[in-house]
């Protein structure tokens, strides 16, 4: 349910909170890695797709892809600013930098997973 | 007023009303816009581009794409030399040039010569030709002992062999000249070469032998010989080959004499002008130029012919005793003469004939020269000004070639009563026919001469027996004037070439198969009768014609472009701006990344992916131009969905459609319209730069691609300004006035701007 | 020029500071030239405050604009304006093309004057602040372009001028969104004296504010004048209580002519000018809010062609055959007070009272209404930053997020009947309306509505199908605050009105559409509709576009709540007695039930049957509207009711009993959220809520009952003010003086 604004019991709450938003972030790249490397699989088995030629290349294109995205994409960050102004909410100078410092934090976990991307794209290749 | 329960009419009453309601509307702003300045230049350019868009069928006098301007007005002689006669020689070039080639065994010899006889009697050597010792258009006298009297045109130069050389190199024939004089005189004489190889160093003349005739010339002596001009004679003045060839005629000279008593045509032996026999004419009109039969080898006697009143008399070549007369319908046309076709002479051809035609008559004759029976052989429309024919060589029967005043036939079985395979009419800006026309075999190529001073030559397609005009000599400054001795091989230029003289005491010689001039200048008549009105490009393509037949593709383009991109526009912006979510975000990162790729590598680099066809071009440019009109509709979009009637919409329970039709759409329409005129431009324009750099098919006739044929060539655009003028105009025109419509436009979108 | 110190009683000194003779300005327009004033003439003597009084429409501002030569240049001014013995020279004259060199000395002699004699407060100033600078840069260029004062100097001159427009100097650091509404105007009002001119012209000072902050500017213009700082004022309003209060003497302006000048009591008390006296009847002002109000019939006349004759006449109730010929002698009634009427002996208050208010229907009683059509339970909302994925990451824990913008509202209203909210803008008010139509989802809470044979919607629940919320949708109905932007400019009144029909897909058959559209258009006083059916916003005057958002409520026949979100704040005085008829009507014809938001009491007690007071989110009073003003309850409610301001001198606007201005909703006290302002308050009102308490007919919420309300003394206000910021001027302005 909402929490409102009591403060310390509620830290940890707070913090549970954005752990799971994170997790929501994160969800997407990785259920495109997993479709990705799970969805020709059968057809590799029947119709003889080069599994092990095509899925590195798409895999890596996603990667380079996922880098871009990441670098580029605020993750919602300008809405809540936007928000905060509409609600009347001030917006002090080390709550800009919190908030600079989660967004780099986000974008180094896309980094991670992009790189993952291609990773496995290269070990598929190889192995 | 309105009470419920009326009928349907009401609903149409609306309709209507509503219908008048926007005409109001529709003016009060057609108001503003037409006040702005902008608004009114734009509005008048744009009406003269739609004015002629439509009537752009009508004003396309050829097709554009495959039109290209007959070679007839493309092509021009191309003046390979011109030799200009210095005054002291007394000779001019009106009076008549004689071409001879000096020819040494069969292949044609390098060096060739033109006699001319001064007024003094001098004969006088023009030399043509590549080698050092007689550099092009050297003048040099041959012989100077003078001719008495004044010399009788034109001057026969013609290959003779002679017994004494028969043995050391047979079949070596050496050029003789042969000069008829007011004095009573023929004189004739052999050019002599120092290095003993016909063409190389400085020809002279040995002694002429002449003779006095009692009487006066008529016309200039005749020889038996084939003139040089036409290649190898059969005949050999002097000896009889036997062993080369079985009959062997001496060489004699004919020429017709007027005394007191009468006409005589008399003739005399070449070798040393030795008398041989005069025969009296009997009629008292003045007989014509006698016309030599025989010179194919196989004819036991050759005939000489001549025509006096309406009978031709044909006396034997070597006796003089007459072989036959006939009388005709009327005088012949002396003009003409008696054309005896060498191809006609030889031995496939059934029997001998030679043709003629009846002064100012439209019929052509011709006269068996055997027994002299004379029948039609063809009715021409007009009255027939000349007669030549090909040599025959590619078999019997070579086709004849006949000219009345302005048509050239070419007729194919003589013997029938041939109906004419193919004509071509002389262009009236020409003039008509007025001089025989010459034969160039080698080229199958037929020169006429045209009374407005133009030399034509026209091409034989011998399969369709078809005539097709090849080049017009127009006087280009000098008018071409009196004689144009056919067609020698000019071994310097190896190209068939064509001796021609000018007014302005000039040779000219002129390359056989004319260059090509394209792009032409404007010009109202050309040679074929078209006009070129912006004259045409360097493919020969009419401008006009292009430049008006692009207004519709024009602006094809630019609406099918501007309809992509206004649809696209406004989908993506109301996505974005009212729907937003993570569709709208990712769909605004991809328009911005299409938006900053730099507009023309993502062209070139598009095009050549697609390749060049219209619909490629026309999609490539829909997605580089969304991006630029999507983000102001994005901004448009966002404020309108604050707006409070949206809101109220909202709350009122109205769908995601019904706001964007009712509220969105309605609102962001000005500025649609007024993108519309700012990317009709950009569309042109991105087509003509793709044109351009040739990226796009330039089968298209666009103004683009009519610039396209400069990118290669930017020399061009100096030499013919009239290919990118109207273009390069019309295009900055476009989309100048669109970019003014616009403007005005941006009046009526935001008019409180201006008001209070 | 001596320096006048002023006393408290203003006596005139020797020459004018400005004289204006028959100016009259026309601007060149694409239809022709609009006629904006018409030979005005007056003067304005040094330490006097003029006021210039009229309705939108009337001139006022091209009036101030001419005084300070600002005028576009498609405006032709004749007649002249000299400032201290010197023609003010003009951008434009009449007619004369401006040589290049005389504009620019004309340019370098304005710019002497401007803001160093002269300054001016542009209306809405206030938010015309730049966003990215902060106050004192603002305020700094003022100086730095004007004067040739070093650094200190300047910041010494800021602090100095700051204090003197109340505000506290910590504001030079903040930036204008940082500022509340009265603290930007106080700042606008600091920016006009920096240079202390001789003569500052204010245009429309205090619209836009909300009326406790508009009265304590007020006091502090006042004090201004009487400290000197201000030397004379040219105040332009169209407010006749705000000019009540400040200015020496008063002209009445309308459609470009004076119609009537003289002293502050001549005007008030004994004005004789048909039109003044038809403003005055018409000013919604507390005490008068029982008798009916017939507003002023008509629309100002269009300027383009402007009528012959009195401009007033076609509205006029005494007017005669004559006025619409003869334009009207400037009539002297008393030395300084001049009426421009034909009639102008025969018009003064009493007559007038006959023929603008019907004195025989005092308000009826309003109908007690029936049935419970909606119901709210606890209904709170709060807009949390953490509410998003992405909001619940980028914003720390320990940062306050959540305003609180509702907060356990229980409200019953019947039908028929008509329920005021009321409270200052920032109070939630907005919010309730939005949350009772269901535009947003309530955080918490219940909200029902009675669909008809007792059929009742759970509106809150989220899982309400689409037919029925369609059905809702049917029944509920908004009338917007803006009229020029809740019409789109794009569609005919036909469309709009017709565009709830359409969207709830009630009716196909345009003829029948039509029918209801004209209907709906006649019952909102928009008669002969077929004159207005196919015209356009931009057609319309302001009332006219305000009529047709009410015809769109009503079109779709079975509209059972409509909710007025403060309807007549942009509206003119005399327009706006109209509507709130127009309101009474509907209600009494269609038995509708109107939720009516405002912050404007006069008018909520005009039109209402029951009101609810609201601040900061919380409903703090709420009852049967006579019972509530008549003894308001709740110190914020006391507050609200003294800072209505009266067209009257007498009334005193010191008296307000309240501090400060409203805090914001997200850093919200503990305990009662008006412990900030309270000048009643105690430490228990710090920690714990107020309950809520029943005294003589309707609840308020508080800790103490009526007996206990003891004002606190000066000292005890000090010595409660620990830690929260108040953004209060540092003298504490404590009523009852």
């Amino acid at each position: 349910m909402y929490q409102g604004d009591e403060p310390e019991e509620l830290e940890k709450l707070v913090h549970a909170d954005a752990r799971k938003a994170r997790l929501k972030y994160l969800l997407v790249p990785i259920i495109i890695y997993s479709l990705i490397l799970v969805v020709p699989a059968p057809f590799a088995f029947e119709y003889g797709f080069p599994y092990r030629s095509d899925v590195p290349t798409i895999l890596f294109i996603v990667g380079v892809l996922l880098f871009f995205v990441a670098a580029w994409w605020d993750f919602g960050a300008k809405k809540v600013l936007n928000e905060s102004v509409r609600i009347g909410v001030k917006i002090t100078n080390d709550d800009i930098s919190y908030m600079e410092k989660q967004g780099f934090s986000l974008m180094m976990m896309y980094f991670g997973i992009a790189s993952l991307f291609i990773a496995t794209a290269f070990a598929v290749f190889y192995i | 007023m309105f009470k419920g329960n009326n009928s349907n009419n009401d609903g149409i009453n609306i309709r209507a009303r509503r219908l008048k309601f926007l005409l109001s509307r529709l003016r009060k702003s057609w108001k503003i816009f037409y006040k702005s300045s902008y608004g009114k230049a734009g509005f008048y350019i744009i009406a003269v581009f739609i004015a002629l868009t439509i009537l752009s069928p009508v004003l396309t006098f050829h097709s554009p794409e495959n039109f290209v301007a007959p070679t007839i007005d493309r092509y021009r002689p191309d003046i390979i030399t011109n030799i200009s006669i210095p005054s002291t020689t007394g000779i001019s070039a009106s009076s008549n040039f004689v071409y001879a080639s000096s020819l040494s065994s069969s292949e044609y010899s390098f060096t060739y010569l033109l006699y001319e006889v001064s007024p003094a009697g001098n004969i006088y050597g023009i030399g043509y030709g590549a080698t050092t010792s007689t550099p092009v258009g050297k003048i040099f006298s041959l012989y100077n002992s003078s001719v008495t009297g004044k010399v009788i045109y034109p001057v026969t130069v013609a290959p003779l062999y002679c017994y004494a050389t028969l043995y050391t190199n047979p079949g070596v024939s050496s050029t003789y000249v042969l000069v008829g004089s007011t004095s009573g005189k023929i004189f004739i004489g052999e050019v002599l070469w120092k290095s003993g190889d016909p063409g190389t160093g400085l020809p002279s003349m040995k002694e002429m032998a002449n003779v006095s005739i009692n009487g006066t010339m008529v016309y200039a002596p005749v020889l038996n010989s084939e003139p040089a001009s036409f290649g190898v004679p059969k005949w050999v003045p002097f000896y009889s080959y036997s062993a080369y060839e079985s009959y062997l005629n001496p060489a004699m000279v004919y020429v017709v004499v007027k005394n007191t008593t009468g006409y005589y045509l008399n003739a005399y032996e070449a070798d040393g002008l030795v008398f041989s026999w005069s025969v009296k004419l009997p009629g008292s009109q003045v007989p014509s130029q006698p016309y030599y039969y025989g010179y194919d080898s196989e004819f036991p006697v050759g005939k000489v012919l001549i025509a006096q009143g309406n009978t031709i008399y044909a006396f034997s070549e070597i006796t003089g005793k007459e072989a036959f007369n006939t009388t005709l319908q009327g005088n012949i046309n002396s003009k003409i003469g008696i054309s005896i076709p060498i191809g006609y002479q030889s031995a496939e051809a059934p029997s001998p004939i030679g043709f003629f035609s009846l002064s100012n008559s439209s019929n052509l004759y011709y006269i068996s020269l055997n027994n002299g029976s004379v029948s039609e052989a063809f009715h021409a429309p007009g009255i027939i000004q000349g007669v030549t024919t090909s040599r025959g060589e590619s078999g019997f029967p070579s086709y004849l070639f006949v000219a009345d005043t302005n048509h050239v036939f070419a007729i194919t079985s003589i013997m029938e009563n041939s109906s004419s395979a193919g004509s071509y009419n002389i262009s009236a800006a020409a003039g008509s026919f007025t001089s025989n026309i010459e034969y160039d075999p080698s080229v199958d190529e037929i020169y006429l001469y045209t009374s407005t001073h133009e030399i034509i030559s026209v091409s034989i397609s011998k399969s369709g027996y078809s005539l097709s005009p090849n080049w017009a000599a127009i006087g280009t400054g000098s008018t071409y004037v009196t004689s144009f001795s056919g067609q020698f091989l000019d071994t310097a230029t190896q190209s068939e070439s064509l001796l021609v003289t000018t007014s302005s005491n000039t040779i000219e010689i002129l390359s056989g198969n004319g260059i090509d001039i394209a792009p032409l200048p404007p010009t109202l008549h050309a040679p074929s009768g078209n006009f070129y009105l912006f004259g045409t490009n360097a493919g020969g393509q009419s401008i006009w014609s292009q430049w008006i037949a692009s207004f519709p593709w024009d602006w094809f383009v630019g609406l099918s472009v501007t309809a992509g991109i206004m649809l696209i526009a406004v989908l993506v912006a109301t996505i974005i701006g009212y729907l937003g979510g993570f569709t709208g975000y990712a769909l605004e990162y991809l328009s911005l990344a299409i938006y900053l790729i730099p507009g023309l590598p993502l062209l070139i680099v598009l095009a050549s992916v697609l390749g060049p066809t219209l619909y490629n071009i026309v999609l490539i440019l829909t997605i580089v131009g969304w991006p630029f009109t999507a983000f102001t509709l994005i901004g448009i979009a966002r404020s309108l969905k604050v707006r409070s009637f949206v809101e109220y919409s909202r709350t009122s329970g109205a769908g995601v459609l019904h706001i964007l039709r009712k509220h969105m759409l309605p609102n962001m329409l000005p500025l649609v319209a007024y993108f519309t005129a700012v990317s009709i431009g950009g569309a042109v324009a991105g087509i003509s730069t793709l044109q351009f750099l040739g990226l796009a098919p330039t089968n298209i006739p666009t103004w683009g691609a009519m610039l396209s044929s400069l990118e290669s060539n930017f020399f061009e655009a100096t030499t013919a300004p009239w290919i990118i003028i109207p273009p390069a105009v019309t295009l900055t025109l476009f989309i100048l006035c669109l970019i003014f419509v616009s403007r005005g436009l941006d009046e009526v979108v935001n008019p409180r701007l201006r008001r209070r | 020029m001596e320096e006048v110190k002023e006393v408290e009683s203003k006596e005139f000194t020797g020459n004018s500071v400005m004289s204006i003779k028959n100016l009259s300005v026309n601007f060149k327009v694409a239809e022709g030239t609009v006629n904006a004033l018409d030979r005005v003439s007056l003067d304005l003597a040094y330490g006097e405050t003029i006021g210039i009084v009229g309705e939108s429409g009337s001139g006022k501002s091209t009036f101030a604009n001419a005084m300070i030569a600002l005028l576009p240049e498609n405006a032709v001014i004749s007649g002249d304006i000299v400032f201290e013995g010197e023609r003010l020279p003009y951008l434009s004259n009449v007619g004369r093309k401006e040589k290049k060199r005389d504009v620019k000395i004309l340019d370098a002699k304005l710019r002497a004057i401007r803001w160093k004699e002269i300054s001016m407060i542009f209306q809405g100033a206030m938010n015309s602040f730049n966003p990215a600078y902060t106050i004192g840069k603002q305020l700094k260029q003022v100086f730095q372009i004007h004067t040739d004062f070093d650094l200190d100097q300047i910041n010494k001159k800021m602090k100095e001028v700051v204090i003197k427009a109340g505000l506290n100097p910590s504001v030079l650091a903040s930036y204008p969104h940082e500022l509340s509404g009265g603290m930007k105007q106080r700042a606008v009002i600091a920016l006009a004296l920096a240079l202390n001119p001789k003569m500052v012209i204010a245009d429309e000072p205090t619209t836009g504010l909300d009326v406790v902050v508009q009265a304590k500017l007020i006091s502090t213009l006042k004090k201004l004048r009487a400290s000197g700082d201000l030397k004379s004022l040219v105040i332009i309003s169209h407010d006749l209580g705000v000019v009540s209060q400040l200015a020496d003497r008063v002209a009445v302006l309308y459609a470009g002519r004076l119609m009537e000048i003289g002293s502050v009591m001549d005007i008030y008390l004994n004005s004789r000018n048909p039109y003044t006296l038809a403003l005055l009847e018409n000013y919604p002002s507390m005490r008068k809010a029982r008798e009916r109000v017939l507003g002023i019939p008509g629309t100002p006349p269009d300027l383009l062609n402007p009528p012959k004759g009195c401009r007033f006449a076609e509205r006029c109730k005494f007017a005669d055959s004559i006025c619409t010929q003869v334009d009207p002698p400037v009539v002297q009634i008393s030395p300084g007070h001049f009426s421009a009427c034909h009639f102008a002996d025969k018009v003064n208050v009493k007559t007038a009272e006959k023929k603008y208010s019907a004195t025989n229907d005092i308000l009826s009683s309003h109908s007690s209404g029936g049935l419970p059509l909606i119901k709210t339970v606890d209904l709170t909302k709060f807009f949390g930053l953490r509410s998003s994925a992405a909001g619940s990451i980028f914003v720390q824990a320990g940062k306050k997020s959540v305003a609180h913008a509702v907060e356990k509202l229980n409200i019953e209203i019947k039908e028929g009947e008509i329920y005021a909210i009321v409270g200052e803008s920032g109070s939630g008010k907005t919010t309730v309306g939005r949350l009772l139509l269901k535009s947003i989802e309530p955080t918490a809470g219940k909200l029902f509505f009675n669909i008809g044979e007792d059929n009742v919607l759970e509106l809150s629940n989220k899982t309400l199908s689409n037919e029925k919320i369609r059905e809702f949708r049917s029944m509920s109905q908004l009338i917007m605050q803006d009229p020029y932007d809740s019409l789109n400019p794009k569609m005919s009144v036909f469309d709009t009105v017709a565009e709830p029909i359409e969207a709830l897909k009630l009716e196909k058959d345009p003829s029948r559409i039509e029918a209801m559209v004209s209907q709906s258009l006649e019952s909102a006083g928009l008669s002969p509709a077929s004159n207005y059916i196919f015209r356009f916003p931009h057609e319309l005057s302001g009332g006219e576009r305000q009529r047709v958002g009410v015809a769109r409520a009503l079109s779709v026949p079975s509209v059972k709540f409509l909710l007025a979100d403060e309807p007549i704040s942009m509206m003119d005085i005399s327009l706006r007695a109209h509507f709130l008829n127009n309101i009474l009507e509907l209600r009494q014809n269609r038995k509708l039930s109107i939720v009516y938001i405002t912050h404007d009491m006069a008018s909520a007690r005009y039109v209402s049957d029951r009101m609810l007071i609201m601040y900061l989110g919380m409903p703090v009073e709420e009852g049967e509207t006579e019972s509530v003003i008549t003894n308001p309850l709740h110190p914020y409610t006391k507050a609200l009711i003294q800072a209505v301001p009266e067209p009257n001198p007498t009334w005193k606007p010191e008296r307000t009993g309240i501090i400060g201005e409203i805090g914001s909703i997200v850093n919200v006290p503990k305990g009662c959220r008006f412990y900030d302002r309270c000048i009643f308050r105690k430490d228990i009102c710090k920690d714990e809520a107020p309950p809520k308490r029943e005294e003589s007919g309707h609840w308020y919420l508080c800790h103490f009952s009526q007996s206990e309300l003891i004002v606190n003394s000066p000292e005890e206000m000090e010595r409660d003010v620990t830690g929260i910021k108040t953004p209060q001027g540092s003298s504490i302005n404590v009523s009852g003086r």
